[in-house]
C-alpha cells in the first residue's frame, strides 16, 4: 500500500478519484471529512469544479460494484467446507505408509531416551497470584507481558518452546501485551468457562470472575472460541470489541476500551458507571464486605476518573463521588 | 489547518496499514490451522474478489467457482504456503491466474481454439448479461454498460486501483506491465469512462424527448 500523505493542492482529477480519503468522504461523509473538505474548498476556490467532478465520478464508479448475495456468499463457503473435508490423496502419503515400519524402530528408541530424560527435566508449572489490592507485572518466557489485577491467578507450564501454542490459564483479571514470534506460534489464554482466546499479536484484557468471562481488545486481532451446548462457538474480535461470556451465552459490544483497562495504570475511569458496579469492583479487587443500606443509591451513576490505591481510599472516593455516607464497622463498610 | 490535515491523513494511513498487518496476522494464523482465521479471510476478501472477477469476465458462476477453488487450494496447501508480504496482492494474483485458466479452458471447450493468455473483448455477451440482470437498477446498469465500453485491461486496472487500493507496483506485476504503463493505463481508463459516461447521459437525456 503506497498511499503517500496526500498533497491535495496539486491533485489532478484522477488523483482525487483514486484517493482513499477522498473516496471515504464521498461515500460515508462523516463530520471530520465534511469539515476538512469544506475548509479545503474555501482555501482552494478554483478547484471546486474539479472536486465536484471527481465526486460524481466516485459516485458513479461505486454503482458498478458487484457483490454476491448473502445466500451466494454462504453457498460458496459451504462448498469450500465440503471440498476441504475430503481427504487429499497424494502419491506421497502412500509411499510414506510403506516406509512407516522402517522408521518405527528408530522413532521408538528415541522416544525411550526422551522418557528417561523427561523424568529429570519435567516442565514446571509456574503460578503467579495477587492478593487483594495488589497488582503485579509479569514478564513471560517469550517476553510478552501480563499485568495481573488484584485477587487473580495466572498459570502456565514452562515448556512453550516445543508446543504448538503458548498457553496460559487465568482466573480473575489480567491485561496482556503479547509479543509476536517469528515462527508465528499462537498465544492462547484459557478461562475457567472454557473460553479460549487465540491471539494474533495484540493487547487485550481478560476478566474472569464469578462465572463470567469478559474479553476487551485494545489492538490487534483475537479469535475467541467457547462452548455453546455441545458445539463450539467461535468469533473474531476486532479492536474496541468487548465480548462477554456467561451461562453459555455470549454478547458482543463496542466499548471505549480505556474504561476497562485503565486499572493497569492504577486509574479507574468511570463512564455512567453505577454504584452497584463500583461495589462489585471493590469486593472483587479488595475482598472487602460492603453493605448498601440504601438500595436506591445502587443505581446512581457517575463519570470521571479516580486513582486506585487501597480499599479505604477507594471507598472514600466512592462516597465522595456518589455523595453517600460511608461508615466502617468491624471490617465491614456500610453505605447509607 | 495544516495540522488537522496531517492528522486525518495519518489516521487513514494508519487504518490501512493496520488492515494490512491484520490480514497478515490472519494469514499466519490460518497457515497454522486456525479455521476461524480462514473464515475471516473469506469474509474479508470474497466480495472484493467477486467484484474484481465480475469486471474481468462477466460470468457470475465462473467467478464464484474460482473463488471457491482459490480458498479450497489455500486451505489444503496452508502448510506449504510461503509467507506473503501482502495478503491482498497474493489473493488477487492467484485469483487472476485461476480466472484466466478457467476462461481459456471454457473457450477451448466451446470454440475449440486457443486464444492465448490474454482476454478478448466480448461486448455482446456483456450486453446480454446486463439485460438478464433485472434487479440491477437502471442507473447502475448504465454505469456497468459504460464500464463494458472500455477495454478489459482498463476496466481491470480501475477495479484494482479504485476498489482495492493496490499500489502501482503491485498492479504492474499483477498485469505484467511496468509501473509507468500502469499509471498511463489508469489515466486512460478514467478518461474513457468520463467520455462514455457523458455520451450515455446525453443519450438517455435525448431519449426523454
Amino acid at each position: 500500500m503506497d498511499n503517500q500523505p496526500a498533497d491535495y493542492d496539486n491533485f489532478s482529477l484522477d488523483d482525487f478519484v483514486i484517493d482513499p480519503f477522498f473516496r471515504e468522504w464521498v461515500l460515508f461523509s462523516e463530520i471530520i471529512h465534511e469539515e476538512f473538505w469544506s475548509d479545503w474548498k474555501k482555501a482552494n476556490p478554483s478547484k471546486i469544479n474539479l472536486v465536484e467532478e471527481a465526486r460524481d465520478m466516485v459516485l458513479n464508479l461505486e454503482k458498478s460494484k458487484m457483490e454476491m448475495s448473502p445466500e451466494e456468499l454462504l453457498s460458496v463457503w459451504d462448498t469450500i467446507q465440503t471440498d476441504i473435508k475430503k481427504p487429499v490423496k497424494t502419491l506421497e502419503s502412500s509411499t510414506r505408509k510403506s516406509k512407516f515400519w522402517s522408521y518405527f524402530a528408530a522413532v521408538a528408541s528415541v522416544v525411550l531416551v526422551c522418557i528417561g530424560w523427561y523424568w529429570y527435566e519435567l516442565p514446571k508449572e509456574i503460578k503467579y497470584q495477587t492478593a487483594f489490592g495488589e497488582t503485579k507485572e509479569i514478564m513471560l518466557p517469550d517476553s510478552s507481558t501480563v499485568i495481573l489485577n488484584s485477587n487473580s491467578k495466572l498459570t502456565f507450564v514452562n515448556n512453550w518452546e516445543d508446543q504448538r501454542a503458548r498457553e496460559i490459564w487465568i482466573e480473575g483479571e489480567a491485561f496482556f501485551s503479547v509479543v509476536h514470534k517469528i515462527d508465528h506460534q499462537p498465544f492462547k489464554v484459557l478461562s475457567s468457562q472454557n473460553v479460549a482466546i487465540e491471539v494474533l499479536g495484540t493487547e487485550f484484557n481478560v476478566y474472569n470472575r464469578s462465572g463470567e468471562t469478559e474479553v476487551i481488545l485494545n489492538s490487534g486481532l483475537v479469535t475467541l472460541s467457547f462452548p455453546v451446548k455441545e458445539k463450539e462457538g467461535k468469533i473474531v474480535m476486532e479492536p474496541g470489541d468487548l465480548v462477554k461470556f456467561k451461562d453459555n451465552k455470549f454478547q458482543r459490544e463496542k466499548v471505549n476500551t480505556s474504561l476497562y483497562t485503565s486499572w493497569k495504570d492504577n486509574i479507574l475511569n468511570l463512564e455512567h458507571t453505577s454504584l452497584a458496579d463500583m461495589v462489585k469492583m471493590a469486593k472483587d479487587n479488595y475482598g472487602v464486605t460492603i453493605e448498601v443500606q440504601n438500595k436506591e443509591a445502587l443505581s446512581l451513576t457517575a463519570s470521571g476518573s479516580m486513582p486506585l490505591t487501597n480499599a479505604d481510599a477507594f471507598l472514600h472516593q466512592i462516597a465522595l463521588i456518589f455523595n453517600v455516607e460511608l461508615k466502617k464497622e468491624n471490617n465491614k463498610y456500610l453505605i447509607k | 489547518m495544516g495540522s488537522t490535515v496531517d492528522l486525518f491523513i495519518l489516521k487513514s494511513l494508519k487504518s490501512t496499514s493496520r488492515r494490512h498487518s491484520d490480514d497478515r496476522a490472519l494469514w499466519q494464523s490460518m497457515a497454522k490451522g486456525n479455521d476461524l482465521a480462514f473464515s475471516n479471510l473469506y469474509q474479508r476478501f470474497s466480495n472484493l474478489l467477486f467484484n474484481y472477477g465480475m469486471h474481468f469476465c462477466f460470468n457470475r458462476e465462473l467467478v464464484k467457482d474460482c473463488i471457491q477453488e482459490l480458498f479450497t487450494n489455500i486451505w489444503n496447501r496452508r502448510e506449504s504456503l510461503s509467507e506473503v508480504d501482502s495478503v491482498k496482492y497474493y489473493l488477487f494474483k492467484s485469483f487472476r491466474n485461476l480466472l484466466i485458466k478457467h476462461i481459456n479452458r471454457d473457450r477451448k471447450l466451446f470454440t475449440d481454439r486457443n486464444e492465448g493468455q490474454e482476454l478478448q473483448d466480448s461486448e455482446t455477451s456483456v450486453e446480454d448479461y446486463l439485460v438478464s440482470l433485472e434487479y440491477v437498477k437502471e442507473n447502475e446498469r448504465k454505469i456497468t454498460a459504460a464500464l463494458s465500453k472500455i477495454s478489459n485491461r482498463q476496466r481491470e486496472i480501475l477495479v484494482l486501483k479504485y476498489f482495492n487500493e493496490l499500489s502501482y507496483s503491485e498492479i504492474a506485476s499483477l498485469m505484467s506491465i511496468t509501473p509507468a504503463s500502469a499509471h498511463n493505463l489508469l489515466s486512460k481508463a478514467l478518461q474513457c469512462m468520463r467520455v462514455v459516461m457523458k455520451a450515455l447521459l446525453l443519450a438517455s437525456f435525448l431519449n426523454h424527448f
